[in-house]
Parts: structure tokens; C-alpha cells; sequence
């Protein structure tokens, strides 16, 4: 129903890639700009160093915010900002550094101590109270008290109504947030942000699961937000938001700044530039590989409401692209076809039989393998060893009346740590000490003992150093290249266009456009991405 | 301009993997001095038939422990292990006193015991019910069935039976395999072979491990979890009703509520065992040495005379004194 | 027990709120066709002196249930309740014996309540120890106190009118103890509805995850609500000793579990979200008391009622989490 919103919307929102501006907006960030000078800043981070076991997420990190602008971080998955923004809000501790607030040394080391100063966030993976209504989420933490002490739930409920209304939202303060749908739980993080009245508003991913005419409503927020003296952090992959609404824009890359600069004067190959800052086309490993015959067809598959009628087949020899932004349904997709999930309707044939695992036990028997997005939560075993996080995908196979045979699990592992340039002390070193890289390369090692012909890849270069990318490629190339089909699955268009043969691109559960090989480029991958329904010629060059 | 794949933690793993086990020692080798102390204070804790008394007297203990950590390796846990064990041990008695064959003494106690752990497995792994709740819940109910079957708690009584009606049962608690050497020792080591190579070395094991980790990583990786999860139970019920088998047989008697107090021992066997292990991950052998070290506790305090005041004291002091070893010695994320 | 239903939520639509009062209903209804049954069976179960007295037989299941309610609200477990309780009972008995005036052994048990919640609380927070363990450590250090404290031996009261009164005594035709029951309902009620520290021990107990980000410290909640939870059990043990007219001997510390758990957790089916509640409790406490009073009326033997708990907690819990389910899914604790 938002389409023709979206389709009138959208094509605005490209001019700024081409250089040029809405001329309002030109207005609007200019004197946001001018007015905010020099000495007006709000935020001043200097040589922000974070450490995580493993690797350095943050590397002496400058990032200094002006009262009033709306200023757009940036950076490839894994370059910091997250971990940066963490820093800000008080939830992770920072090893070096300073952090000034109002021209104020501020020592931020609890969420308490961030929102004294007045620092709100809109976390990109929102966590809410399900059991709680939408009015006990908003003001969770910042209660509303009466005269006896007690929760005055009457004005928190009123003042939640009136949020509510001011972002345009379509349920009430007394909806249990349980029932809620993942853009309507990001519409209550909104309001519970806006109901603390920050001084400086950080707004992580925020339209990462919202409709168009709900990003529009949020533009208006931020913009009367920022008339009303309101500094914004605003993190976001999409760069036609990012040209829209900021005015200054900082650029994170390997836990480094690469640079800020002013919107006005930047364009978007500037940007891509300080992104990734190297030449990338040698990256990948690609070969062109015959491609044999249909081994997964899916059709009509629909998952609630993450999936609404997807189809599409992947043959053998073929590494097939799936893009598309964070909540466009790509992970659901994975996980239905791998059984992790159950479709409500749809067919999956595999080798041209019909498909329907009930768990993923079902799809690996049916050589499907899948490497998860979320690897420490869903990819590793932290406590376990890399031999036992190698090998527990296919045990079966070494054993002998139920017994594992280890000599033989042994030899196999030690290949394969050979074979993957595993960097580890031995394979009984626990996989919670590898460095984020090695620790995927055992995840797809543990795929690669079997006898899959079917490889889903979700997100695996997330958080992952480049030489380790490189590996996972090679990887890939290889499995294609013994006539397994490769899905994979990525928000790095270089990286879909660097090893894909086809590239589908999915957007809100569905899949709405097709590139055959060498076709696609990646302002084509990010116009239909971003809800690209109108003519082609606007997604091309 | 690429990095290069260091790992900057190799040098933080601590201790390398070969002399960590060293360190590991430490605890054990508090718990040796403990029993040192002890044969000092008391010498005939030391002496031969005393030991040997002991470690055949364990073997319930072990079987039971090993149970219930089969459970607790999937991080659950099952309170009615003791009284399965209860169930079997009236459930024997009973069979040969209602004149069933021998086998059946064996056999229908075992059976009992896996239908308690089915339908535990049932419960926990595919209705969802929390182990602590759900296996609680299985505890009173079979503890209601036992003392409605027996009036309200009458034993069962095998003494007044003809010798030769319960001489084949009783041999493998009492009978001795050589002269000196009890049948029910060699019992004990078969069960714990038999629970280490389960546990320890077979691919079952090895899914118990992952689930253990990380269940939504084993659900990904393909492990059928609520199957492995509800063959733990199954495992655990089958343990405690040898156990119940072995108590009856040893002692003669059959006393409903009479293996209660097996339950508490147990946790303390089982996370006295995590002490023996690197990662504090519960295991067979530290079990063993756990359910050994607690059987010899008793048998010096009652030699000392002292009641089960202290015994409850010091178990619960063991427990937590155990866990929190284990969480001091636990690098910080 | 009827002001109860309906209290939770307000300000929804007519037709919404009727339709969360039916599902709610639907366990109530249940309940209250149990008792319709035993009711008609032996009429004297509805007199209304049959009906106060099981208010007064369900008030300390209800205090430990309450207790054990608001330690789950937090996300945590208590395995101690019924050992604090029965060593403050114990303790009680003894010292009222020994001629102390009751309020100084109120306010003394009152005061090893909310110690034993502290120690419960630092094990757990301090020291990282799983809940379960920590509490299942303190429960067998108090049992052993205990036994040390009574040699094994029942304290019996008689003759000391003003202790009595606490747990026997009579305001008009209402029992004392009920009154106490209903204010502890009513001020936890409150604080676990109406103020913020309430509000946020239920969202650390649900998702510490959220209650992080609001900058909500999940192990502060835990730690009062740990020492709440221990203050009613302290108190709990002196109504116990006063009730009982003394303290018996031996106990295992799961048996009042078992039945503060059923009260909780069929308490929490009254609810849509099946969110556990102090009203929903007290409203299971009570049922369990007059299901065993209907049930002994009825003639069904004592022996049995520890399984119909068992029992009752199994499904109650099935009914809580049944909806909650999702595919994958394992439930731990």
C-alpha cells in the first residue's frame, strides 16, 4: 500500500548520489551546518581505543558531533560503529581515550551515566519486555512516580498516547508488546527515546525493518527533533537517508576513522571510497564455472510474514547472490529452507524431489548446509574446542557402533585446519579464543567435512579480517567448483557482485529483481535494495 | 593495506593446553589431603576391609551420580533420580516376593526406570516443562504411588524369603567374585566403563557436549536436540533403577523413601566432579572421584561418630566451595 | 479470591476485556469445578468454618509460594525456602521453650530470613554460581544446622498462648494468620505492580537484556528480591513453629518446594502472558489447600496428596508454557 509513497519518495531521494539536492534541504543542512561551528560541539571523542579479546574493535577513533547537525556514521559491517555507539551510551567500557560532553570531560561508563548527559539511543536490535504493554516498555528504567511513591501509570499512559500520535503509530499505549510486529516494536523504542527529551539522539539502523511511509514519518521526528536544538547520531547502510537527512557524515573502517566530511560537499563514490579504501576487485577468487542441473527450487515459499512468496532455483556450479538490506528476509529465507524454520506455504524441491524438514536435522541429511549470520550466538559452540566445533555437524561419520573413532576425527580435523589456514594453537584450543576470521573458518569447516551440495552462506564475511575473507571465498569457489550450489547471502554488494553468478535482490520477504551474471552494479543492487518498484531506468546509471 | 590474520590471543590462552591439567590437579589435591587429615585423625579409616567396605558400599552412589549427570550435562537437571531408584530398589523386592522369576527382579525395575525416563524426555524436550519443575513434579508423584503401594512406607522384606528364591538376586550386592573381591566392585567398574564411554567418547556424548554449549548452535548444526536432550533422561532413568537394583540387593530390604537422601549426595558427586576438569565441564570421571570422595566423607563421620548434621553441612559447603573454584578459576571474558 | 482476576490489566476495550477475562477464566473455572465436585460429594466442605480453615491450612504454603513467587519474578530460584523456613521454625520452637518473649523471636527470625536471602544472593551475584546450585548448597548447609540445632529430635510448644496466637489465634472468626497472608499479598502486590523497583525486577527477570540497556541492574533486582523472599520465609518459620504448636524433626527441604512451585506456576496460567503474579499465587495457594482439605474430606488417603501436587505442578506448568513454545526450543530452568 506504500508503494506509490515509496515510488514518489525514492526517486528524490537519488539526487543527492548524482550531487545534486532537494533545494530545501540544501537550506536546511547548510544552516544546520553554519550554525554549528567550530567550538559548538556536543560530543568530542578522541582516540577511543576498544578491545576485544581477539582483535582491537576500536583503534584510536576521533568522532566529534556539532550541537544541533545530524550526523551520519558510517561503515562496512564490523568497522566499529556499533561498538562506537556502545561506547557513547555507557554499555561497553572503552580502554583508552576521552569523551567530552558540552566542553566537559565526561566519564561514561553506565547507561545512567549517558542518559545523564542527556544521550539517548535507538538500539538496532531493540530489546523489549514482550509480557510488558507498549507504556511499561516506553518508560521501563524512567518511571513516572505519583504523590504516594506509586507508578502514576495514567500520565505514562497518556504521555506514551501522545508519543504515539506524534510518530503516527497504529496501536495503543495498552497493546501488550508481544504482539506487536518488528517495525511497530521499533516505533515503541522511538517513543520511549523521545519520551526522555535527549539532548543528543542516536538512531542505530533505525529504518532497517521500517515501511517507507514509516521512514518518511521518522524524517519529519528527526527533522523537527533538530529544529528543536536536538543533536542526532544517525547510523545507517542506506546512503540516500544518510544524503537526505545529515549533515556531516564520519566514516568508520577496521575500527579506524577514515575521514569526516560535510554532506553538502561529499558525494556518495567519496564515501564508497573511504568505505572500503582499497581496490577490492582482486579480492575475489571468482572463477566461471559450468553450471549443471537444478539441485534447489523453491517456490511460492511464504514464512509468515517475513516471506511472501519467494521463488527462485539454484544449479549446480552456481554461486547465487541473494541481496538485499537487514529485515528484507533473506536470514528467513535461509532458515526455512534449511527447516530452522516452518513455511506456511510454498514448496522446496531438492534434487527435483519435494522438501518439506521439519528441523535442520532433515535438511542436513538432505545435504543442505548453513552457515549462519549470528556466529557467536548461533554458529559456535564457545566452549568447546575447535575439534569439537569441527566435527559436530557430521559426527556420525567417524563412528563405529555409536562410538566416535578419533584417530580418524583427528586426521580429518588436522586437514582441515591445514586446509583452511586455521590460525589456532592446536585443535584443542577452545574456539571462544580465535580471532573472529578463524572462528568462522571453523564454522564453514564444519560444513565442508560432509557431503552437502547445497551451501546457504549467511552473512559469513560479518566481522571477519581480510585475509580470512579471502579464505571464505576461496572456499566458496571451491565448492562450486566440485558442483555444490552456493547461496549467499550478504549486505556487501561488492561482495555479491565480486562472487555471484546471479544476484537476487529481496526486499520486504519478497524477491524483486533478478541480475543475471555481470549485470547488476551496485547502485542497481541498492536501488532495488532500498524498495526500487518504479522504472529501471531509475536504478541505472 | 590488508591486515594480516593475527591471533593476538594465542599467547592469552593460558597455560598451554598440556600442563593445564597440572593446575587442575589442585583441587584434587585438596580433597586427597581432606581424606589424608582424616586417616590421621582416624586409623581405621585407612584400614583394608574398611576401604574395600566403602568402595563396594559407593557403588549406588556412582551409578546414581553418573545418572544424574548424564542429565545435567544438557544442562538439566533430574530430581527424581533418587526416586527412581526407590521405585526399583520396592519394585525388586516386590517381584521376588509376589515369587516372579529372578529376572524379572532385574528386569521390571529397569523397565520402570525407562518409563520414567520417557516420559520425563516427553515432558522436559517436547512439552517444553522445565527440568527443575517438571522432574520435582515426577518426584512426588512416584513418591506418592511407592508409599500407596506400600501402606503408607511398610518395607519389603527379602530375608523372610527362602535362600534359594533370592540367593541369585542378592549375589550381585553381596556375592564375591573371587575370595575378598565383592561382585558388586567389578559392577561398579562395568557401569562406569560403560557411562564413561557414553558419555565421554560416543557420538551421543559428543551432541550432549554441543547442546550443553550452545543449543540453538547444535539446532543449527543439525543435532537433533529434543532427541538428545530426552535421551539423557531416558539414560538417567534406566541408571537409577540399576541403582535401585543394587541397593535392594545389597542390603536385603527394600525401605520406600529409603534412597532419598542419594538425591543431595549426587549433585555433590557431580560438582565435585567439575573440579577435575579444565573448562569445569561435568564429567564421568570427575563424578566418580566426587561420588568416592563423598562415600569416604560418610563412612569417616560415622566412624567418628558423628551425625548427618555435618555431613549436610559440609555437602553443602562442598558444593559451593566446587562451584566457586570453578567460577574464580574461570578466565574473564 | 475473586477481586483478583482482572486486576492486572485496565484501560482496554470492553470486548478485549472480556475476552482476557474468559482465558483467564479458563483455569479458574477448572479449579472451581475440582472443588464443585469435592464439594458436592462431602457437603461439609462448603461450610463456611470448612472454608476459613482451609484459608488457615493454605497461609503458610501461601507465604513460602509468595516467597518463592517473587524470587521467580526476578528471574532466580530458591531450592533453600523450605529449609530457612523449617530452621527458623525450629529455631523458634526452641527458643520460645527456653522462655524467650515471641516478639524477639519474630524479629530474630525474621532477621536469619533475610540473612539466608543475602547469602543466597551474593552466591549468586558475586560469585556467578547458577541459582540452582547456590540455594541447593545453602539449602543443605541449613538442613544440617538444623539436625545440629534440634539432635534430630521434634521441639513441641504447649502452653505459650501468645505464640500460639500468631499461627492458631482468631480475630472475630477470622484466622490471624490469614490477615497476615492477605497483607503480605496486598504490599507485595503493590511493590510488584504499582512502584518502579517492581516493574523493573519483572522486566530483569524476563529479558536482563532490555533491563541492561535501560540501565536496570538485573542482579540488584535479584538481590532484593532474594532478601524479601527470605524476610517472608523467616517469618513464614515462626507462623510454621506457631501453627504447628513446635517444630518436627526432620524434613527434606523439597517439600514445601513442591508446593510453592504448583502455587506459582498455576498462578501464572491465570494470567494471558502467563506472567507470574502474587495474586495469581495466593489464589493456587489456596486451591492446593482446599483441594487437599476437599480430597481428605473425600477420603482419598494423605499418601496421595504429594502425587495430585506433583501432578498439579506438571500440568500447570505445561499450561504456562505451552503457548510460549517455540520450534527448537529448549527449556532449561
Amino acid at each position: 500500500m506504500n508503494k506509490a509513497v515509496g515510488w514518489a519518495i525514492r526517486p528524490g531521494q537519488r539526487l543527492p548520489m548524482e550531487g545534486k539536492r532537494l533545494p530545501l534541504l540544501h537550506e536546511e543542512n547548510k544552516s544546520g551546518a553554519e550554525s554549528s561551528h567550530s567550538s559548538d560541539s556536543v560530543l568530542v571523542c578522541q582516540d577511543i581505543v576498544k578491545r576485544f579479546p581477539g582483535h582491537i574493535a576500536l583503534d584510536r577513533v576521533q568522532f566529534e558531533v556539532r550541537k544541533g547537525e545530524v550526523h551520519a556514521l558510517l561503515g562496512q559491517n564490523g568497522a566499529g560503529k556499533s561498538t562506537l555507539v556502545k561506547i557513547i551510551t555507557g554499555v561497553y567500557s572503552y580502554d583508552e581515550g576521552t569523551i567530552t560532553v558540552d566542553g566537559k570531560p565526561a566519564k561514561i561508563q553506565h547507561p545512567k551515566h549517558a542518559e545523564e548527559l542527556g544521550i539517548a539511543i535507538i538500539h538496532q536490535d531493540q530489546q523489549h519486555v514482550s509480557q510488558f504493554d507498549v507504556t511499561r516498555n516506553a518508560f521501563l528504567g524512567y518511571e513516572l512516580k505519583g504523590p504516594a511513591g506509586l507508578l502514576d501509570f495514567k500520565r505514562m499512559r497518556q504521555l506514551t498516547e501522545e508519543a504515539l500520535k506524534r510518530i503516527d503509530a497504529d496501536f495503543t499505549a495498552d497493546t501488550m508488546v508481544g504482539e506487536l510486529s518488528v517495525g511497530q516494536r521499533e516505533q515503541v523504542a522511538i517513543v520511549s527515546a523521545l519520551l526522555k527529551n535527549p539532548k543528543i539522539l542516536i538512531l542505530d539502523e533505525p529504518t532497517a525493518s521500517l515501511s517507507n511511509r514509516e521512514v518518511r514519518k521518522l524524517f519529519e521526528i528527526i527533522r523537527t527533533l533538530q529544529s528543536q536544538g536536538v543533536t542526532i547520531i544517525y547510523i545507517s547502510h542506506h546512503f540516500e537517508e544518510i544524503f537526505e537527512i545529515s549533515n556531516r557524515i564520519t566514516v568508520l573502517r577496521d575500527g579506524k576513522r577514515a575521514g569526516t566530511l560535510s554532506t553538502p560537499e561529499t558525494n556518495k563514490e567519496e564515501i564508497i571510497r573511504l568505505m572500503i579504501g582499497r581496490d577490492l576487485t582482486q579480492l575475489y577468487p571468482k572463477e566461471n564455472l559450468p553450471h549443471g542441473e537444478v539441485v534447489l527450487e523453491v517456490q511460492h515459499l511464504c514464512q509468515g510474514r517475513s516471506l511472501q512468496g519467494v521463488s527462485f532455483s539454484a544449479r549446480r556450479g552456481e554461486i547465487l547472490g541473494i541481496a538485499g538490506l537487514v529485515g528484507a528476509g533473506r536470514t528467513e529465507l535461509a532458515l526455512t529452507v534449511y527447516g530452522a524454520l516452518k513455511p506456511t506455504s510454498g514448496q522446496i524441491r531438492v534434487h527435483g524431489k519435494p522438501f518439506s524438514p521439519r528441523t535442520p536435522a532433515d535438511a542436513k541429511a538432505s545435504g543442505i548446509a548453513f552457515i549462519p549470520e549470528d556466529r557467536r550466538h548461533e554458529g559456535l559452540i564457545a566452549n568447546l574446542t575447535v575439534k569439537d566445533n569441527m566435527t559436530i555437524a557430521n559426527i556420525s561419520k567417524w563412528s563405529r557402533w555409536g562410538l566416535v573413532r578419533r584417530t580418524q576425527e583427528k586426521q580429518t580435523v588436522r586437514d582441515m585446519i591445514e586446509k583452511l589456514r586455521i590460525a589456532t594453537t592446536g585443535m584443542n584450543q577452545l574456539i571462544q579464543n580465535l580471532s573472529g576470521g578463524n572462528q568462522q573458518k571453523v564454522v564453514i569447516g564444519r560444513w565442508l567435512t560432509g557431503n552437502s551440495d547445497i551451501y546457504i552462506f549467511d552473512e559469513p564475511t560479518t566481522g571477519v579480517d581480510v585475509g580470512s575473507k579471502v579464505e571464505i571465498y576461496h572456499q566458496m569457489t571451491e565448492l562450486a567448483r566440485k558442483g555444490a550450489a552456493v547461496l549467499l547471502i550478504s549486505s556487501d554488494f561488492e561482495e555479491l557482485l565480486g562472487m555471484s553468478d546471479r544476484i537476487l535482490v529481496m526486499q520486504k520477504g519478497k524477491i524483486t529483481k533478478q541480475f543475471e551474471a555481470g549485470e547488476a552494479t551496485q547502485q542497481e543492487l541498492l536501488y532495488w535494495s532500498t524498495g526500487g518498484e518504479g522504472p529501471k531506468e531509475e536504478g541505472t546509471r | 593495506m590488508s591486515k594480516s590474520a593475527t591471533v593476538p590471543e594465542l599467547a592469552a590462552s593460558q597455560s598451554g593446553t598440556r600442563f593445564g591439567i597440572l593446575r587442575d590437579y589442585g583441587s584434587l589435591f585438596g580433597m586427597c589431603l581432606v581424606l589424608i587429615v582424616f586417616a590421621i585423625v582416624k586409623s581405621e579409616f585407612m584400614a583394608f576391609h574398611n576401604i574395600l567396605g566403602v568402595l563396594t558400599q559407593s557403588t549406588i552412589l556412582i551409578v546414581l551420580s553418573l545418572a544424574m549427570l548424564m542429565v545435567m550435562s544438557v544442562r538439566a537437571v533430574d530430581l527424581s533420580v533418587a526416586q527412581v531408584a526407590d521405585a526399583a530398589s520396592i519394585i525388586a523386592a516386590a517381584s521376588l516376593i509376589h515369587d516372579l522369576p529372578v529376572w524379572a527382579a532385574y528386569l521390571l525395575p529397569v523397565a520402570f526406570g525407562l518409563i520414567v525416563g520417557v516420559a520425563n524426555g516427553v515432558l522436559m524436550s517436547y512439552l517444553g516443562v522445565p527440568a527443575i519443575i517438571g522432574t520435582l513434579g515426577m518426584m512426588f508423584v512416584i513418591r506418592s504411588l511407592e508409599l500407596i503401594y506400600t501402606n503408607g512406607g511398610q518395607p519389603q522384606i527379602l530375608f523372610t524369603l527362602p535362600r534359594g528364591v533370592t540367593e541369585p538376586f542378592l549375589y550381585l550386592g553381596q556375592g564375591n567374585l573371587t575370595a575378598g573381591i565383592p561382585f558388586l566392585l567389578a559392577f561398579a567398574v562395568i557401569i562406569s566403563v560403560a557411562a564413561f564411554l557414553s558419555r565421554e567418547r560416543s557420538v551421543l556424548g559428543r551432541r550432549m557436549d554441543a547442546i550443553n554449549g550452545n543449543v540453538r548452535t547444535s539446532f543449527l548444526a543439525g543435532v537433533q536436540i529434543k532427541k538428545v536432550f530426552a535421551s539423557a533422561f531416558v539414560i538417567s532413568g534406566a541408571m537409577a533403577a540399576i541403582a535401585g537394583i543394587v541397593l535392594t540387593s545389597r542390603t536385603g530390604i527394600a525401605v520406600p523413601r529409603g534412597s532419598e537422601s542419594y538425591l543431595l549426595e549426587g549433585f555433590v558427586a557431580v560438582y565435585l566432579g567439575t573440579l577435575a576438569s579444565k573448562t569445569n565441564r561435568m564429567n564421568v570421571v570427575g563424578t566418580l572421584i566426587g561420588a568416592l570422595f563423598v562415600s569416604f566423607l560418610n563412612n569417616w563421620l560415622t566412624l567418628m561418630g558423628i551425625g548427618a548434621e555435618y555431613k549436610n553441612i559440609l555437602s553443602g559447603c562442598f558444593i559451593l566451595i566446587a562451584i566457586a573454584i570453578g567460577a574464580l578459576r574461570k578466565p574473564k571474558s | 479470591m475473586k477481586s483478583a482476576i482482572g486486576t492486572t490489566e485496565s484501560g482496554l476495550s470492553a470486548k478485549e476485556r472480556w475476552g482476557k477475562v474468559i482465558t483467564k477464566r479458563g483455569t479458574l473455572v477448572g479449579m472451581i469445578l475440582i472443588l464443585l465436585v469435592l464439594g458436592i460429594r462431602s457437603p461439609q466442605f462448603f461450610t463456611i468454618s470448612n472454608l476459613l480453615e482451609i484459608l488457615k491450612q493454605g497461609s503458610i504454603l501461601t507465604m513460602v509460594a509468595l516467597s518463592q513467587t517473587i524470587v521467580l519474578v526476578a528471574g532466580g530460584f530458591d531450592l533453600s525456602a523450605g529449609a530457612v523456613v523449617h530452621f527458623v521454625a525450629n529455631l523458634s520452637a526452641g527458643m520460645i521453650s527456653g522462655g524467650q518473649h515471641f516478639l524477639v523471636v519474630l524479629l530474630l527470625g525474621i532477621l536469619i530470613g533475610c540473612i539466608a536471602g543475602v547469602i543466597n544472593a551474593a552466591l549468586v551475584n558475586q560469585l556467578k554460581i547458577p541459582p540452582f546450585v547456590a540455594t541447593l548448597g545453602v539449602m543443605f548447609v541449613l538442613t544440617g544446622i538444623t539436625l545440629a540445632y534440634n539432635q534430630g529430635k521434634a521441639i513441641p510448644l504447649k502452653g505459650y498462648p501468645e505464640f500460639s496466637y500468631l499461627g492458631q489465634g482468631y480475630v472475630g472468626p477470622i484466622p490471624f494468620i490469614v490477615i497476615v497472608v492477605l497483607a503480605m499479598l496486598l504490599a507485595m502486590h503493590l511493590y510488584l505492580k504499582k512502584t518502579a523497583a517492581g516493574l523493573r525486577m519483572y522486566a530483569a527477570g524476563q529479558n536482563p537484556q532490555a533491563a541492561k540497556l535501560r540501565g536496570i541492574s538485573p542482579s540488584k533486582s535479584l538481590f532484593v528480591a532474594f532478601v524479601i523472599g527470605g524476610l517472608i520465609l523467616g517469618l513464614t518459620g515462626v507462623f510454621h513453629a506457631s501453627y504447628n504448636y513446635g517444630s518436627s524433626a526432620v524434613a527434606s527441604g523439597l517439600d514445601f518446594l513442591i508446593s510453592a512451585l504448583a502455587a506459582a506456576f498455576l498462578g501464572s496460567t491465570f494470567s494471558k502472558t502467563g506472567e507470574l503474579s502474587v495474586i495469581g499465587t495466593t489464589c493456587a495457594g489456596m486451591f492446593i489447600a482446599a483441594l487437599s482439605n476437599g480430597l481428605i474430606i473425600n477420603g482419598v488417603s494423605n499418601t496421595a496428596m504429594s502425587g495430585i501436587l506433583g501432578s498439579i505442578l506438571v500440568i500447570s506448568v505445561i499450561l504456562s508454557v505451552l503457548h510460549k513454545r517455540e520450534i527448537g526450543q529448549v527449556t532449561i530452568f
